[in-house]
């Protein structure tokens, strides 16, 4: 098989594993290497999807012994499987890294054989890289799940990012959709990586040219729309791990339908895009703005609104510590409020050191009007003309967020006569005066 | 307060001579209605001022922005003149105009109206130059990785350095047809942003096409069809970047980069590439290219932590699965 068919075959197969950050790192070259990495990650292309292609994403072999249901490389599956020999994967590696193409490698794989070997195979590739190539650039590598520690410990080494993909939100799905992957199999990695990472730093601030493990952290990916969990479970299982493991980010992966099976959703289902664009939306909020995973949603709201953001949704139901001074409040108050980013509050607050603030001077720093005109004053004035009830603010903000929605496939020309074209019928009746 | 007067100020375009305007300005006490450069063609019913550009004097301004404004403010003023604002140069001189009254907080000053538009500018030149640092592409031939972009903003000194850095054991050249000025690297070290008139990237040979047919294959593969979004494709990759992608469709003819005659491009290395020369034959063997690492020494550290890894490792027993 060449080069080309392979690259083709396992980029496919890889193609559902969303993690593709090229941050977290910043490396520059010394001069005794070729590369470097940007901390703040770099996009080098975007893909007909809308995601971003960073890394060269593929799989180092197609070859499965697992069989899980929702994965399209599942062992009873029938698709052309092929292996890159690490060689191969390294050059073409720095074919595309020379030409700006790509950040790095991210490096994935079926289990072949058994989890030490193909453990083995993906580390020969990041030697060649690292060791004789002198590749400076981005590694992220996936740790097999049931891998010997050694093994965990070397890729670790060499890589800048791990990640374990936790799969499915809880224990049964688990084993019910992917019975060859135990939680444990599942969490010792990624309790290894965790507690190898933590004993680095404090290498690091004794020694500071200890050899670094993993710098740019873990993260991990779960599945959304293949089994029964809701929102609510998904992100307090989220929040925990980033609390637990030190995740840098966990992903959420609609799933979408590739394989016929009675466990998972039919073929022909919608993949749930804005139900993960909402977790995406909550783990923001988790991450940045000082939020906890149980003022967004506990037992009796288990779902996120479909309608309006989760931070708009919150201050929906918390209307009564608003409207807030613009002038005075805290910044932890400020990135509460909608409309409000990271990026205005840290332009509020170093503008607000030098004068007053007024609401043109908001709008000119980039503060969304349209959603925090119900929530803020402004020297003590609500915004010129605003009317407020219960009612009027559900509208606006649903009416702000209507456009960020996926629209209706067809767009509705309104006209003054019906779909049909009218009939001799009709325009007798009008001329008449009938109509 | 400097009276407003229905004088344009002409100057040479450069840095030098922008900061040769602001001196006149304060030396006339009078602000100019505009500040152009000498190569834009202007039928103006106002009458021209041509400023002369005078090293010492842009000097003094120079020196002058650091101690009674502030650093961050200089650095505000040379990234404004790379952005691509219209009537930045007047913009540039009220903001110096404000510093010089307010002192070092005039850059936090966002409620004003001239530093939140340079601010708002500069913001968006450090955009396009990270957007540049992804989007840009090298085509090789004969060791000699080139590439051409067309920025709306001087961007090439904002990525020089991480080029620079990145590929510093590469010879290499980035030219902006827009501004016409080139990024030269060479892998002894030696680098340089200089002014070309024009520059014809050679053309690819058999395995640059083959390194980029597998690039566009790993494009095509990667898109998920159950998601496909051509808007939000367009939304962060916008069309005005696709010409220099090899992997992006067509953007239209708008937009496209308009076709040159191929030239005999001579790498620094004495080998010429000229389309067309006899006797030439590149093949590739057996569809592999291999990578030829450069001579480095070897990192100590990385040799003694993976050297701690007992040798059964490195070939385990294989243990059949099935």
């Amino acid at each position: 098989m060449d080069l080309m068919e392979k690259l083709r075959i396992l980029t496919d197969a890889a193609k559902y594993d969303v993690a593709c950050t090229s941050s977290g790192v910043n490396r520059r070259n010394r001069g005794d290497g070729v590369g470097n990495a940007v901390s703040a990650g770099i996009c080098h292309s975007f893909s007909a999807d809308g995601r971003c292609v960073s890394l060269l994403k593929v799989l180092m072999t197609n070859y499965c012994a697992y069989d899980c249901k929702y994965c399209v490389n599942a062992r009873s599956h029938d698709v052309p499987r092929a292996a890159f020999t690490p060689r191969e994967l390294s050059d073409l590696t720095m074919a595309f890294y020379r030409r700006n193409y790509i950040e790095g490698l991210f490096l994935s794989s079926g289990i072949l054989k058994n989890p030490d070997y193909t453990c083995e195979q993906m580390a020969e590739v990041l030697t060649i890289l690292r060791r004789e190539y002198h590749f400076q650039g981005y590694i992220h590598v996936k740790a097999i799940p049931g891998a010997d520690s050694r093994l965990i410990d070397r890729l670790g080494l060499l890589a800048d990012r791990m990640s374990v993909n936790i799969e499915l939100p809880s224990r049964q799905s688990l084993g019910l959709l992917a019975p060859d992957k135990s939680r444990s199999d599942i969490l010792e990695p990624m309790k290894q990586i965790r507690s190898r990472i933590t004993e680095n730093t404090h290498d690091l601030a004794r020694y500071r040219s200890a050899p670094r493990f993993a710098p740019a952290g873990q993260s991990t990916q779960m599945i959304i729309g293949a089994s029964a969990e809701n929102d609510f479970q998904i992100l307090h299982l989220s929040e925990a791990l980033y609390q637990r493991y030190g995740l840098r980010r966990v992903f959420f992966s609609a799933y979408i339908p590739m394989v016929e099976n009675p466990l998972l959703p039919a073929v022909d289902t919608r993949p749930p895009l804005l139900r993960e664009h909402r977790l995406y939306q909550a783990d923001w909020l988790l991450r940045f703005y000082g939020f906890s995973a149980s003022e967004l949603l506990d037992e009796a709201h288990p779902s996120l609104n479909p309608l309006v953001d989760p931070k708009c949704n919150w201050a929906l139901n918390h209307l009564e510590l608003f409207p807030v001074e613009i002038n005075r409040a805290s910044y932890e108050t400020l990135l509460r409020v909608p409309g409000i980013g990271v990026t205005s509050a840290n332009r509020i607050t170093a503008a607000r050191k030098v004068g007053r603030l007024d609401w043109a001077a908001l709008k000119r720093m980039g503060v969304v009007l349209k959603r925090a005109q119900y929530f803020i004053t402004c020297g003590g004035r609500m915004l010129e003309g605003l009317r407020i009830s219960e009612n009027t603010i559900l509208q606006g903000l649903v009416a702000a967020e209507r456009p960020s929605l996926p629209q209706p496939d067809e767009a509705q020309q309104l006209s003054l006569f019906p779909p049909n074209d009218p009939t001799p019928e009709d325009l007798r009746k009008c001329l008449s005066g009938q109509i | 307060m400097p009276e407003r007067t229905n004088l344009i100020y002409q100057y040479d375009g450069s840095l030098d001579g922008l900061l040769c305007c602001i001196f006149e300005s304060f030396l006339r006490n009078e602000e100019p209605l505009d500040i152009l450069p000498a190569d834009r063609e202007q039928q103006s019913l106002w009458a021209l001022h041509t400023v002369v550009t005078q090293p010492d004097r842009a000097r003094r301004v120079w020196d002058a922005l650091d101690h009674k404004i502030s650093p961050l403010a200089r650095e505000m003023v040379v990234r404004a003149f790379l952005t691509c604002l219209p009537h930045k140069e007047l913009l540039i001189l009220r903001f110096v105009r404000l510093g010089l009254q307010q002192g070092g907080k005039v850059t936090q000053q966002l409620g004003d109206e001239t530093v939140m538009t340079l601010t708002r500018a500069i913001k968006s030149l450090w955009f396009e130059a990270h957007h540049f640092m992804g989007f840009l592409r090298f085509s090789e031939n004969a060791g000699f990785l080139t590439a051409v972009i067309s920025p709306k903003n001087q961007i090439l000194p904002l990525v020089a350095d991480h080029f620079i850095n990145r590929y510093s054991q590469e010879d290499f050249l980035v030219y902006d047809d827009v501004h016409h000025m080139a990024l030269v690297h060479r892998r002894d070290g030696q680098c340089g942003l200089m002014p070309m008139e024009d520059f014809s990237p050679p053309r690819p040979g058999v395995e640059e096409e083959y390194v980029r047919s597998l690039w566009q294959t790993f494009h095509t593969a990667i898109a998920i069809s159950g998601r496909l979004n051509p808007r939000c494709q367009q939304t962060m990759c916008p069309k005005r970047f696709w010409k220099d992608m090899p992997e992006m469709p067509d953007p239209g003819p708008r937009l496209r980069r308009p076709r040159k005659l191929p030239v005999t491009f001579q790498s620094p290395r004495g080998e010429s590439t000229s389309p067309g020369a006899p006797g030439r034959t590149e093949t590739l063997d057996a569809n592999h290219f291999s990578y030829q690492a450069p001579a480095l020494e070897e990192n100590p550290v990385l040799e003694n932590a993976l050297s701690s890894f007992p040798s059964q490792l490195d070939k385990p027993e294989p243990e059949s699965h099935d």
